[in-house]
């Protein structure tokens, strides 16, 4: 094996499958975590950070953190049903 | 578990290869961060292909560029485990993140590269990021 430049291990995955993505819900919660696979149980994020915004303060400044220190992971694994997720979006986005 | 290291070699050399100094024990280390002096890359390497795939060689580019850090570094997360711990003791206000890039400037981070801000990224984009960074914070004049 040469440099691996492009390398993908697993091109069958969802089209987020890796990325470290942002999932606001309806409600106060918001998790930060890396996207795995989508099947009808929901999402399924690894090495989750879970915010909630009535007792952890403005969720903007967790998202902030977030981007410069790292995710701060409380939870290995989180599956987020389809109903909780109202946006989804990279935490590398601009 | 560390990936049988047959599985891993190719990725070693990816970057030892760039002339980067591979450190993986805790001694090598504290040999090196310890007592800091200019500029630092620490260069988290991984299996992960998504990420650790457009990382390498966005370093390779990166230190192509007229302005390089004073020493560029490297632990392989996942396999030497020891030691990358012991380089994130170094950045403990940061969270583990792999594959990533760290410049430190007297010890001091003053870049991070983090994998989320790689995931997705081309090679080229994950470069320019670093080029940026090593035109802000490392003096051409110490260019190795």
């Amino acid at each position: 094996m040469t440099m691996s430049e492009g390398m993908v291990l697993h091109p069958e995955r969802h089209a987020l499958h890796g990325i470290t993505v942002i999932i606001d819900t309806p409600g106060s919660v918001t998790y930060i975590g890396r996207f795995d696979v989508e099947d009808e149980r929901g999402m399924h994020l690894i090495n989750v950070a879970i915010h909630d915004a009535e007792s952890d303060g403005p969720t903007e400044d967790f998202i902030a953190q977030s981007r410069r220190f790292g995710v701060r992971v409380t939870r290995k694994h989180l599956v987020v049903p389809h109903e909780d997720v109202k946006t989804i979006q990279r935490l590398g986005a601009a | 578990m560390p990936y049988p290291e047959m599985m891993v070699k190719a990725m070693r050399d990816d970057v030892t290869r760039l002339g980067v100094k591979e450190l993986r024990t805790v001694e090598q280390v504290d040999a090196e961060l310890a007592n800091p002096s200019g500029t630092q890359l620490i260069f988290i390497n991984s299996v992960c292909g998504c990420a650790a795939g457009a990382a390498r060689p966005a370093l390779a580019m990166a230190l192509s560029h007229s302005v390089v850090p004073d020493q560029v570094l490297t632990v392989f997360a996942g396999q030497d485990l020891d030691a990358t711990a012991r380089v994130r003791s170094y950045v403990s206000e940061y969270q583990p993140s792999s594959p990533s890039a760290i410049l430190l400037r007297d010890g001091e981070v003053v870049h991070f590269v983090h994998r989320h801000m790689i995931e997705g990224q081309s090679p080229d984009a994950i470069a320019a990021d670093l080029i940026a960074a090593f035109d802000r914070h490392c003096s051409p004049t110490m260019a190795a």
